[in-house]
């Protein structure tokens, strides 16, 4: 058998002779043996494609950005597999604590997170702090969220915006401010549009910022600037992000179902559950679930029970941690005290839809609509829909 | 502790009774208010009782179109899930 070195290896691969010995290393080159210090490989040997791909996505994506699960384009619902075999401990970890994240097991994004929280990579830092915050607000530790929340906006405050040397990393941490001011509601000042630094940003964290940027036109009830956004941002993504696809499709999905459109509101959020379901991750829902508007039980209630019933008990404990950070006067009444229909029920009537366009959004009748705004007032002590609006929205 | 309890609503000298029963889950009582749209009822003067759920009135504040959120729905106490409708045009078409 003719063998080569590593340097020629990497050679004739087209990688670096460190890629060669580490999948020596790690088995990856079949028949490779090690004689001194360098490597003996097997003439002709190749490495397995997708883990050359694998190693090759770390150094170009990973090394430099922080919220790694936005910017790798799954293919297949393998992605907990795919990051387990990370070789990096740390960017398994930041890959790992992000999926965990998604996937609703928070506990082990909070353990895996919390070690970085002081990091010199300021990268680690900020991705970390983000998922951190997020993480934990489901669990009742609302001074922790606060505290990550902090260590971002720490960094904003540090922001040189006329270095365009920094514009990179500048983009990253604005990201990071403006999802958590945008989606905890936590008043930060001084965060800078994000529109003027999607441009610096890798292409799937492009969309996802998008997504804010859609969010925010949703806030102010501008649904069909919205729309634009979020479906230009999945029309232009050139490769498959499932994470960011899936909340562009909530996104659309939300600002369809307030424009009365259900047919439209119902297509997306079946795109958005397909992702879901075939990657396990389900906190988008979660996140979203207060302005879902019914649309989950419609689609997903009795169809996937199990994974519905899953969400429901995310969200109830999201949204609780929501509205205590938000410094809401009710603290989570509304999330606690409701049951999950109640709580659809209250949110599309605090929004002014008619009992009808309940009943038909969710199939049942006006008179069952009316018993359940009944108790809803009874368990919230409000005798009004101008006063369900004050408490649930203001 | 009783069970149901039965809690007078008085208006108009018109007086409606309602029971509440006590849930032990949530620890509270709740009414089993009468339906007024199905069942309509009105005081001696003429005035029709509603619930402050009922919505679609055309003469109910357009905004929040609910009875509750109304400036017209009077109730006994601040809070109280049914009570009397004190439009006028209202009256005249009940009487």
């Amino acid at each position: 058998m003719k063998f080569e070195t590593a340097a020629q290896t990497a050679a004739r691969l087209n990688v670096t002779v460190r890629a060669v010995q580490k999948w020596a290393k790690e088995g990856r080159l079949k028949g490779a043996q090690k004689v001194g210090r360098d490597w003996m490989i097997p003439f002709g040997t190749t490495i397995n494609k997708k883990d050359s791909n694998s190693v090759q996505n770390q150094k170009t994506q990973l090394d430099y950005v922080p919220y790694p699960l936005f910017q790798i384009p799954y293919t297949s619902g393998d992605a907990l597999e795919y990051i387990k075999n990370i070789v990096d401990e740390d960017k398994r970890n930041l890959n790992l604590l992000q999926m965990y994240y998604f996937m609703g097991e928070l506990d082990k994004t909070i353990e895996l997170a919390e070690p970085y929280l002081n990091s010199s990579n300021i990268n680690y830092r900020i991705s970390c702090a983000m998922f951190y915050a997020f993480a934990n607000l489901c669990g009742d530790h609302i001074h922790k969220t606060r505290f990550a929340a902090e260590i971002i906006y720490n960094e904003i405050e540090k922001l040189d915006l006329n270095n365009p040397k920094l514009a990179e990393q500048n983009a990253l941490i604005i990201f990071a401010a403006v999802v958590v001011k945008t989606q905890l509601h936590i008043p930060f000042n001084n965060v800078p549009l994000i529109e003027g630094h999607i441009k610096y940003m890798p292409e799937g964290l492009k969309m996802m910022a998008c997504y804010l940027s859609a969010y925010k036109a949703y806030l102010i009830g501008d649904y069909e600037r919205s729309i634009g956004i979020a479906q230009t941002a999945i029309n232009c993504a050139i490769n498959h992000y499932p994470l960011c696809l899936m909340y562009c499709y909530i996104m659309c999905a939300i600002d369809y179902i307030n424009l009365l459109k259900s047919d439209m509101a119902n297509g997306y959020i079946q795109k958005a559950w397909e992702i879901a379901h075939k990657h396990g991750v389900f906190m988008p829902f979660v996140e979203h679930y207060s302005i879902l508007q019914g649309l989950l039980e419609k689609n997903f209630k009795k169809s996937h029970q199990k994974d519905y019933e899953y969400i429901i008990s995310l969200a109830r404990k999201y949204n609780t941690g929501w509205y205590t950070v938000y410094n809401h006067r009710n603290k989570g009444k509304v999330s606690l005290e409701l049951t999950p229909t109640e709580f659809t029920i209250a949110m599309l009537y605090s929004r002014n839809w008619r009992a009808k366009e309940i009943a038909t959004q969710l199939h049942i009748s006006e008179r069952t609509v009316s018993n359940y705004i009944q108790v809803i007032y009874e368990k919230l002590n409000v005798n009004s829909r101008k006063a369900l609006e004050n408490y649930v929205l203001e | 502790m009783s069970k149901t309890q039965t809690r007078r609503f008085c208006l108009y000298d018109d007086i409606v009774e309602v029971a509440f029963v006590y849930d032990e889950e949530f620890g509270k009582y709740f009414g089993e208010y009468p339906d007024f749209d199905t069942s309509p009822r009105t005081t001696p003067c003429g005035r029709r009782w509603v619930n402050a759920t009922k919505h679609d009135c055309p003469y109910a504040d357009q905004e929040y179109g609910d009875c509750g959120s109304c400036k017209y729905y009077r109730s006994e106490n601040v809070g109280d899930l049914i009570g009397v409708c004190e439009n006028e045009q209202l009256r005249k078409e009940a009487v």
